[in-house]
């Protein structure tokens, strides 16, 4: 843990620096009192000066045996290599679901993960996806009147 | 106060407000029994598909959520060891131990009857707190707020994780995150970078689906998938009725659960987690036979159970009366409340009676739904239990996208979801804690325009505040929980100190 709090404890480092600087876009002080500037100059300040104590905190602390030995903890690439392929997929959703629109981004995500990380069959799989998309465009669309982009299927079916 | 109440389920018994109670106590249930998914995900969840209802009918069922989860988690906390919720963790000790002799029945249903009792006394006491503490919050200003707020983070940063340093650091983060977009005073645009979206600040949301929900997801699929082995239970309704002997050892600890669970709720940062806790240390030290407990003691799962429900209907005193947030689900009630246009605290009793009778009413609903639905219904809930992890992880996935689209039609929130998902990942691998983010988040505009405010108020001289007692008050305790951690470090050193010496000579 002690490495991965002298990083972490660089990074807000930075953030709090970046606040700080930032803050100085903005009036700090007017003639009525603290302009906009002032609250983020002041939690600014703070974030740093506690990034910086933690940074000399966890140089000091001596590492302790055992703390790495939490699996769920563990940042070793074959444990979070699912996260990796996971978050591609959500970003694949996120560039199709304007384009393709959300019938059938829906569908090949929820095909895509359960193929990929719960290994069911594609039967099994095509039919949960169909399943979970009609259930969104009922649910969502019809019941509660969400607003959802019909895609290159907007034509064909005319959801609105 | 006879007018209020029948005011109260006049709005809280309409049809429609029903529905929403029986839809939220049964999705807390659902989120309670399914391990992982906690009311703080779910509630984030749901959250933009308030924006489509009107204001009662969203806190009633968010509420329901909250609630019922303290119910669901119960289920496999007795039947699986595991628990189905951070507040009934506890309850695992003695109620598995229960399970295993064959009597899951009457821990079930003394964690269902328990917990009834301890709701109904937790909604009493919060119609007759409520409205007296609404009346003294309208005579605090400026500074009080402020100092109030401080206090309150002060306790949730406290409370909230091993490393003070850590929590106070994600603390001060939410306040910062809370700075983006418009200024509240001259309403200029703060770190904005030119991004439209941004012009409004981070949407609450979004950011809450991310850092809970998502980052729940991706643990869902690192997780290795285990075959779930719960104990068999009888699910009759004679079979969950505890008898007379459950009845006379559970009675005190019910009481006691009550009382000292809902003074936990009222604390911020305290919650239905700790009261759970505090609730079985005492029994355990009150109780004659204290090495019952551990080998399936009825009164190991009468308190904390009772206790929990108690805590979350406490938890809605200081949000209904001051308009601040207890604990992270709050904070997002204080969003639900938002999105509408509302304000919770002093004047919402004066402003809008129908609302504050209508939401403390609908729990009493939502408890006798709750003891209706969950006694005879185990067996079904049971059943949840079996979909797979990594079944739920792309569907809970989808649900969030879709909230966060609909909140600006904009893929932007989903954005904003996997950011935020990919942080609370990071987060919980770096051992960060997200609740005094999201706390320090919706509080962070009150408390600039409370210091603002007070700042301009004292000249600038904020040494001023000093000459306000109550606002003193609530710093000088905000201090103490800071400088108690150091103090106990410097009493530790001091006492070990001789026999270091000792060893010397």
């Amino acid at each position: 843990m002690k490495r991965r709090d002298l990083v972490s404890s660089l990074f807000f480092l930075a953030v709090g620096g970046l606040f700080s600087v930032g803050s100085f876009n903005y009036s700090i002080w007017d003639q009525y009192g603290p302009g906009p500037g002032f609250f983020p100059l002041l939690l600014g300040i703070i974030f740093t000066i506690l990034s910086f104590l933690l940074f000399i905190v966890s140089s000091l602390m001596k590492e302790h045996k055992g703390d790495e030995l939490v699996e769920s903890d563990s940042l070793n690439f074959r444990i979070i290599r699912k996260t990796v392929i996971y978050l591609v997929f959500l970003f694949g959703f996120y560039f199709l679901f304007d384009r393709l629109g959300f019938l059938l981004t829906i569908l090949f995500f929820m095909m895509g993960v359960l193929i990929l990380f719960s290994r069911k069959s594609i039967k099994f799989s095509l039919s949960l996806s169909i399943l979970t998309s009609i259930l969104t465009y009922l649910i969502f669309v019809r019941l509660l009147g969400v607003q959802l982009p019909g895609g290159i299927l907007q034509n064909l079916f005319r959801f609105y | 106060m006879l007018d209020n109440i029948i005011l109260g389920f006049s709005a809280s018994l309409a049809p429609i407000n029903l529905l929403y109670c029986l839809l939220g106590v049964t999705l807390g249930t659902i989120v309670g029994i399914l391990p992982g998914l906690g009311p703080v995900s779910s509630i984030a969840l749901l959250l933009p598909l308030t924006y489509k209802t009107n204001l009662l009918s969203a806190v009633i069922m968010l509420s329901g959520i909250y609630y019922g989860v303290q119910y669901g988690g119960t289920i496999t906390s007795v039947l699986m060891n595991i628990p189905g919720e951070a507040s009934t963790v506890v309850t695992c000790i003695d109620g598995y131990q229960m399970a295993k002799k064959g009597r899951a029945g009457a821990a079930l249903g003394i964690a269902a009857f328990g917990s009834f009792i301890a709701g109904t006394f937790g909604i009493v006491m919060l119609m007759f707190l409520a409205p007296p503490l609404a009346k003294i919050a309208l005579m605090m200003g400026p500074p009080e707020y402020m100092a109030l707020m401080i206090t309150g983070l002060s306790l949730v940063i406290y409370l909230s994780s091993k490393s003070m340093i850590k929590s106070l650091m994600m603390g001060v983060f939410g306040l910062l995150l809370g700075t983006i977009g418009m200024d509240p005073i001259s309403g200029q645009i703060r770190f904005g970078m030119g991004i439209k979206n941004l012009m409004d600040g981070i949407d609450l949301a979004p950011m809450a689906m991310g850092l809970f929900g998502l980052a729940e997801v991706f643990t869902l699929i690192e997780s290795k998938e285990g075959e779930s082995q719960f104990l068999e239970v009888k699910t009759k309704l004679r079979e969950v009725l505890p008898n007379r002997r459950d009845w006379k050892e559970s009675l005190f600890p019910i009481t006691r659960g009550s009382v000292s669970g809902f003074l936990m709720g009222i604390l911020p940062g305290g919650g239905a987690v700790m009261a759970s806790f505090i609730s079985y240390a005492m029994e355990r030290r009150l109780s004659k036979h204290p090495e019952k407990f551990g080998t399936g003691a009825i009164e190991g799962v009468a308190g904390p159970e009772s206790a929990n429900n108690s805590a979350a209907i406490g938890a809605f005193v200081p949000l209904l009366t001051l308009g601040i947030p207890a604990n992270v689900v709050m904070a997002l009630l204080i969003g639900a409340f938002m999105i509408h246009g509302v304000n919770p605290g002093p004047l919402l009793l004066r402003d809008n009676p129908v609302l504050f009778w209508g939401i403390i009413t609908s729990m009493y609903v939502g408890n006798i739904l709750l003891l209706i639905q969950n006694v005879p219904m185990i067996g079904l809930f049971v059943k949840i239990l079996k979909v797979p992890s990594k079944i739920m992880a792309p569907l809970i996935t989808v649900i969030c996208f879709i909230g966060a689209y609909s909140i600006n039609n904009s893929v932007s929130g989903i954005l904003i979801v996997i950011l935020f998902g990919a942080m609370g990942y990071l987060m919980r691998k770096f051992r960060y804690d997200p609740a005094p983010l999201i706390l320090a988040f919706v509080l962070g505009p009150l408390l600039e325009d409370a210091l603002r405010q007070s700042m301009m108020l004292f000249r600038g001289d904020f040494l001023k505040i000093f000459e306000r007692p109550i606002a003193t008050i609530f710093l000088g305790i905000a201090f103490f929980l800071f400088v108690s951690p150091l103090l106990a470090t410097l009493l530790k050193l001091r006492f070990s100190k001789p026999t270091f010496v000792d060893d010397n000579t």
